[in-house]
């Protein structure tokens, strides 16, 4: 297994939000979060990455092999996860560039790897830009400063593309994005798919799912998972809403 | 062209004083000095209401004055480093005259090593028409005491770019005084400060507004850490008949520490008719939402920390019009962050 979650529970300010979730993903595959709006989704996203103003209250993560929660933030990303955030935050004066070089050099490093260049990090931020069909002077600006909602999403992606992680949680990076925009991407992804690599997307809607075809869809109410299945369960989904299930899980 | 002063002392050896083409020097040392000096402001009411202006003023025993031609652009920047080394005081002299239509760049270094103590005073004339870009840069050792004043004065048409930083030093006390005297005379203002341990800097500004059409964009952040202390207080006065002016003042603080203290007073004051004028400060710690986002991505704690420190930093000193300046004084303050006791840490 890539990623175990075992019976986690997690609070924030002190109020139970996460209450003994479960889930495991294994190499290569792609997990479809879907569940109600105050579920706990982001939540997950954001104990998985290790943010402060959680606290995990019982439980286990274990991620390839390793107790995920003893780690800090960055000890994880250079193990290699990634959070594709719902709402990314905009640091002006904080080159996008500079910050994917700096971060990819950390992850190197840690993994004893010879750091990247400027010139060959150009040559390779330029590739994964015309793939993410981001201009120049996007890369170049400071870190989410002035993007659009849309651009913000496209530039997780990019990111991601670039620190090839081996496990990407992307929070409902879907939102807000029109077709175009959501195949940019679903192609980022994509290129990202090699068989080892394995993806946990929140979403609300199915037809990310047209895109990237996951292997299993989870649905997360009160802090919990109550029903996994196949494609099929997120088609239920978009057809009858999560009342049904909700109510079913009690 | 290179200025180099020890202790107040002009060092001819290791200067360079070929001033570029348009461009005058005269030293202001020995018998003569003192009428040079007052030569060189051709009686521009300066009035000594300062005490340390009036000390600076007494003990002239050295300086430079330095006039750029009518038309002239002077070519590179006028270099001024004012060195003092420890256990000793240096009184530094500077007039620069901007001849109408004119335009020349003066960067002033102050850089005290050890305890030693610097009283600058640099007074600048910009007659109609010219340009002036000043960069104060002061790096002082930490145990050295810095006190100086600018007093601008702008003619007609008149357009000055100003910046200090304040990097270093025990004890920092800065004036800078603009008078915008002329119609349409105009000037962008860019000051930032840095006190950690427990250093202590003060930056007070004040601007005139003298006659009608005149602007002035003044922006200073300050950032304070472990015990360390900033002031700033900038004025803004409008006076009777300067109407149309335009005036915005700004100020941002970061703090970094429990202990870190920077008070802030903006204040505008307005006698005339028509003006647009705006003021606001704020004070803040570093956002924690960034900070994880810069972790999330694999950057440790504390460089996450010191790249927002910098980027918060690097909205003033970014204005430098020179590149290699840029990236100089942003390592300047890099060299100075790894000290940061207890950086970002909620209050
Ligand atoms: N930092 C926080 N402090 C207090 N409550 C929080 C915090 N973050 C999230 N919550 C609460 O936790 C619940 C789940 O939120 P979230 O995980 O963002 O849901 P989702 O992403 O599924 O919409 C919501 O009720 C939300 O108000
Ligand atoms: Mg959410």
């Amino acid at each position: 297994m890539l990623l175990e979650v075992d019976n986690l529970h997690a609070t924030a300010a002190g109020t139970p939000i996460l209450k003994g979730l479960s889930l495991r993903v294994g190499p290569g595959e792609v997990h479809a979060i879907m569940g109600p709006n105050g579920s706990g989704k982001s939540t997950l996203a954001h104990v998985l990455a290790g943010r402060e103003g959680f606290e995990v209250t019982a439980g286990t993560v274990v991620f390839r092999g390793k107790d995920l929660l003893a780690m800090s933030p960055e000890e994880r990303a250079r193990e290699g996860l990634f959070l594709g955030f719902q709402y990314p935050v905009e640091i002006p004066g904080v080159n996008n560039i500079y910050l994917l070089r700096a971060a990819l050099n950390a992850r190197r490093r840690h993994r004893g790897e010879t750091e990247i260049d400027a010139l060959q990090f150009m040559r390779l931020a330029r590739e994964k830009a015309r793939l993410m069909q981001m201009g120049e002077q996007f890369m170049s600006r400071g870190v989410n400063e002035g993007f659009s909602g849309g651009e913000k999403k496209r530039n997780e992606i990019f990111q991601m593309t670039i620190l090839e992680p081996a496990l990407a949680v992307l929070d409902e990076t879907d939102s807000g994005l029109d077709i175009d925009a959501l195949k940019v991407v679903a192609n980022g992804v994509n290129s990202l798919r090699d068989g080892q690599r394995s993806f946990v997307m929140v979403t609300h809607y199915q037809r990310l799912l047209s895109h990237i075809e996951p292997d299993f869809v989870h649905v997360l109410a009160g802090g919990r998972i109550v029903r996994t299945g196949d494609r099929s369960l997120a088609l239920d989904l978009e057809a009858r809403g999560y009342d049904w299930l909700v109510a079913a899980s009690g | 062209m290179v200025a180099v002063f020890d202790a107040g002392t002009l060092l001819p050896a290791v200067s360079r004083l070929t001033p570029p083409d348009g461009v005058t020097l005269h030293r202001l040392d020995g018998a003569q000095g003192r009428l040079a000096w007052e030569a060189s402001l051709e009686g521009d009411s300066r009035e000594n209401d300062n005490a340390l202006a009036s000390l600076n003023a007494a003990m002239l025993s050295d300086g430079l004055a330095i006039e750029v031609a009518a038309g002239v652009t002077a070519t590179g920047p006028l270099f001024i480093i004012h060195g003092s080394g420890p256990e000793r005081m240096a009184h530094n002299r500077l007039v620069l005259r901007l001849r109408p239509g004119s335009s020349c760049t003066l960067i002033e270094q102050q850089a005290g090593t050890g305890a030693s103590a610097a009283n600058s005073v640099t007074d600048i004339i910009c007659e109609r028409d010219s340009r002036l870009t000043y960069i104060r840069l002061q790096d002082g050792a930490d145990a050295a005491f810095h006190v100086a004043m600018q007093r601008i004065s702008l003619q007609a048409g008149a357009e000055a770019s100003l910046f200090g930083i304040d990097l270093g030093g025990q004890l920092t006390r800065n004036d800078l005084r603009v008078s915008l005297d002329g119609p349409g005379a105009s000037t962008d203002i860019h000051g930032l400060f840095f006190a950690d341990g427990r250093r202590h800097v003060d930056n007070q500004t004040r601007v005139d507004h003298r006659a009608v059409r005149t602007r002035c964009s003044e922006h200073f952040r300050g950032i304070a850490d472990g015990a360390g202390r900033g002031i700033f207080n900038g004025k803004i006065l409008v006076h009777r008949g300067a109407d149309k002016a335009d005036a915005v003042l700004r100020n941002e603080n970061l703090l970094l520490s429990r202990q870190a203290e920077i008070d802030t007073k903006p204040e505008l004051e307005i006698y005339a008719d028509d003006v647009k004028c705006a003021h606001g400060a704020t004070t803040g710690r570093l956002d924690p939402a960034s900070i994880f986002y810069l972790r999330s991505r694999g950057i440790g704690a504390d460089e996450a920390r010191r790249m927002l420190i910098a980027a918060f930093a690097r909205e003033i000193i970014g204005q430098l019009p020179v590149d290699s300046l840029v990236d100089h004084v942003v390592g300047l303050l890099g060299s100075r962050l790894p000290d940061l006791a207890d950086v970002g840490t909620a209050p």
